[in-house]
């Protein structure tokens, strides 16, 4: 069955409610997103936004760890909602395995990292046996540069951040997904280890065949690793396409307000400047209940209509890239 | 005369037998006026230094040696470690923002509450009217709005939070203000704005600000000088132009070659390796091991810190031996 290889998100809305004292507010964490993944064309996606840009909450949808209100989900032909029965399910975390943020929190502190990787292994029931499990982390743990002697016998502790990332890596590949879930990877880590990290992903996509979503809200590791881009705005993906074209030149105002916002190490380009602007946004909810498009507050080119209703995605350019903004209604 | 001169200064964490020496030999002098970044992985010792500027010594950290001397506009002091009235020095002179500072805020308190408590440890001969004014007046300047006050602080975003302690750490205009990683949590764009708040304090009362950070484009954008530190050694320290255009120390030089950027089609590598444990240093220079241009000296001999060229100072063989060569 190779013929439906393929991770489809179609129009997928969650809504989350906040209760403020006896009122009670909602607000769509993820609004109406659609993306699709080939995975037997590997590719690193990245998904990027401001945090609260509903990016984990997408994420969670597709690992089907939270069930979307509108919408659907499929992968490799199936609807992942519907997946009831508990070797079905199996089987769906077999093949779609999750990476979190905080490398030093997905380990036990009083346990030895190897228990980890064991009991993945054994839980799915890939292999039975010491012998045989140790092989499966060995070569796991081959993947990501780290050989099972390094490992072996030692405590989370004795670790820095960016090998614990590289063991919590190796876990999710020691079951042998088609794509991982990386969910902000590599922003515990310092500056200088997250290129080998991001590294490691374009690694395993060339070699191992191994999709990747990214989803990150660093636009320069974004840039350097992914072949697709996603940018995201309180629940809605505003801006999709070939990552190198999109930050090169960005469309919707948001991913150029992103691009203007990033500081580049390099003393001749510097952005900072004493702000004279007296913004001050008064919390994340009131741009998530805000009518037609949620930049509209911060817009330095909004217009009327897009206070009022909800922009349609358009393709300005013919190429793929497709905005969520009315300034390319008319083109 | 320097405002803070740190002499060869060592603190360690005892820990049952070992010592893991977090700062080692560390000289520094801090000018009045300047923005100083200080620069590092995670465990080289950035925040331990921080901390002994601060003349925040708890065990298990101690100082084995050296003292840092403060040249205040109005009076000295000597070396802060023996000094006996510390709590009328912090806030008022110096003022500290730790790592995470914007979960500080007493989540069922209003934010109004963590100024009066301010106001009631270091009211400084003002009545509760003056400080409002005072506090109201510093928000307005920094651009934040008043009401704030009447918030908790979970209904206000990171970037918010962060703003506040920043506006609580220039409240009684110190002239020093210590940040541990003031923006490492936030959004882009939200650092962008927390770091001009930092510039406007800057321009406005001119404080002397000694400001951390792993992601060197945060550095290069708002500080004057940096301090490249390294398990525990200042090993580069120059002025940004210079240190950013003709990095010296091939660590410097890696952690910068390791960001990516927009437009960039160069494929990078990180750092290779991690740095040491500082309980076991390795021999001579610390940063031999993971050295591509290391050579024999370097596992045999600490190098110095010396002055090759004006305000540029290096610790590394490598700097040293192409002089000789030349000459």
């Amino acid at each position: 069955m190779k013929h439906n290889n393929e991770l489809i998100v179609n129009e997928v809305t969650k809504i989350f409610s906040q209760r403020i004292l006896l009122s009670r507010r909602y607000f769509k964490a993820v609004n109406k997103v659609s993306l699709k993944m080939n995975l037997d064309i590997p590719e690193v996606f990245s998904l990027v936004g401001e945090s609260g840009s509903g990016k984990t909450t997408l994420a969670n949808l597709i690992l089907n760890i939270i069930e979307p209100d509108e919408g659907s989900i499929f992968f490799k032909g199936r609807d992942i909602t519907k997946i009831k029965n508990k070797k079905d399910k199996m089987a769906f975390m077999k093949d779609i395995q999750p990476v979190f943020q905080d490398p030093f929190e997905s380990f036990d502190p009083m346990k030895k990292v190897e228990v980890f990787l064991y009991e993945t292994v054994s839980n799915f029931e890939i292999a039975r046996g010491k012998r045989k499990v140790e092989a499966i982390i060995e070569k796991a743990l081959e993947m990501v540069g780290l050989s099972f002697n390094e490992v072996r016998g030692k405590y989370p502790g004795e670790f820095s951040g960016g090998q614990l990332q590289r063991i919590a890596i190796a876990r999710s590949l020691a079951v042998g997904p088609s794509i991982l879930i990386a969910d902000e990877p590599v922003s515990m880590l310092d500056a200088s280890l997250r290129i080998s990290i991001v590294n490691l992903f374009k690694i395993l996509k060339e070699r191992q065949n191994l999709s990747v979503l990214y989803i990150t809200h660093d636009l320069a590791t974004a840039y350097y690793v992914s072949d697709r881009i996603g940018v995201m705005l309180r629940g809605n993906l505003v801006e999709v396409g070939k990552a190198k074209e999109i930050l090169d030149k960005p469309l919707h105002p948001y991913t150029q307000f992103l691009k203007q916002s990033i500081l580049e190490p390099d003393p001749d380009k510097k952005k900072l400047d004493i702000l004279q602007k007296q913004e001050i946004s008064a919390t994340e909810i009131s741009e998530y209940q805000r009518e037609g498009c949620k930049f509209s507050g911060r817009c330095p080119q909004v217009m009327d209509v897009c206070r009022e209703k909800e922009p349609g995605y358009y393709e300005p350019a013919g190429n793929g890239i497709m905005v969520k903004c009315f300034l390319y209604e008319s083109l | 005369m320097s405002l803070i001169e740190i002499d060869d200064l060592s603190a360690c964490y005892v820990q049952e037998k070992n010592r893991v020496r977090a700062v080692d030999g560390v000289n520094l002098k801090v000018e009045n006026d300047e923005i100083l970044g200080i620069a590092g992985e995670s465990g080289c010792g950035k925040s331990t230094l921080l901390k002994t500027i601060y003349g925040y010594v708890e065990p298990p950290l101690y100082v084995e040696k050296g003292g840092i001397k403060y040249n205040f506009r109005d009076f000295r002091v000597d070396n802060i470690f023996s000094s006996s009235n510390l709590s009328s020095i912090k806030w008022k002179k110096i003022s500290y923002i730790t790592q995470g500072s914007m979960n500080v805020l007493n989540p069922v308190r209003k934010v109004r509450n963590f100024f009066i408590d301010l106001w009631k440890a270091h009211r400084q001969n003002l009545n509760l009217t003056d400080f409002e004014k005072l506090l109201k007046d510093r928000l307005s300047s920094l651009g934040l709005p008043e009401e704030v006050l009447e918030r908790y602080p979970h209904q206000l975003s990171g970037g918010m939070k962060q703003r506040i302690v920043i506006a609580a750490s220039s409240l009684f205009n110190p002239e020093v203000i210590l940040a541990d990683e003031p923006t490492s949590a936030l959004d882009v764009g939200v650092q962008l704005e927390v770091l001009g708040l930092f510039l406007k304090i800057h321009k406005e009362n001119k404080n002397t600000i000694i400001i951390i950070s792993h992601d060197m484009s945060v550095l290069v954008n708002l500080c004057s000088r940096v301090a490249v530190m390294y398990a525990g050694n200042i090993v580069e320290v120059a002025d940004t132009r210079s240190l950013f255009k003709t990095p010296l120390h091939p660590y410097t030089r890696l952690l910068i070659e390791s960001l990516p950027r927009i437009g960039g089609d160069k494929e990078l590598m990180g750092i290779p390796g991690a740095p040491p444990n500082l309980a076991f240093p390795p021999d001579g220079c610390r940063f031999h091991p993971r050295c591509p241009f290391s050579f024999d000296l370097c596992a045999e001999e600490v190098p110095v810190l010396t002055e090759v060229c004006e305000n540029h100072q290096v610790a590394c063989h490598l700097r040293l031996r192409d002089e000789k060569v030349e000459a």
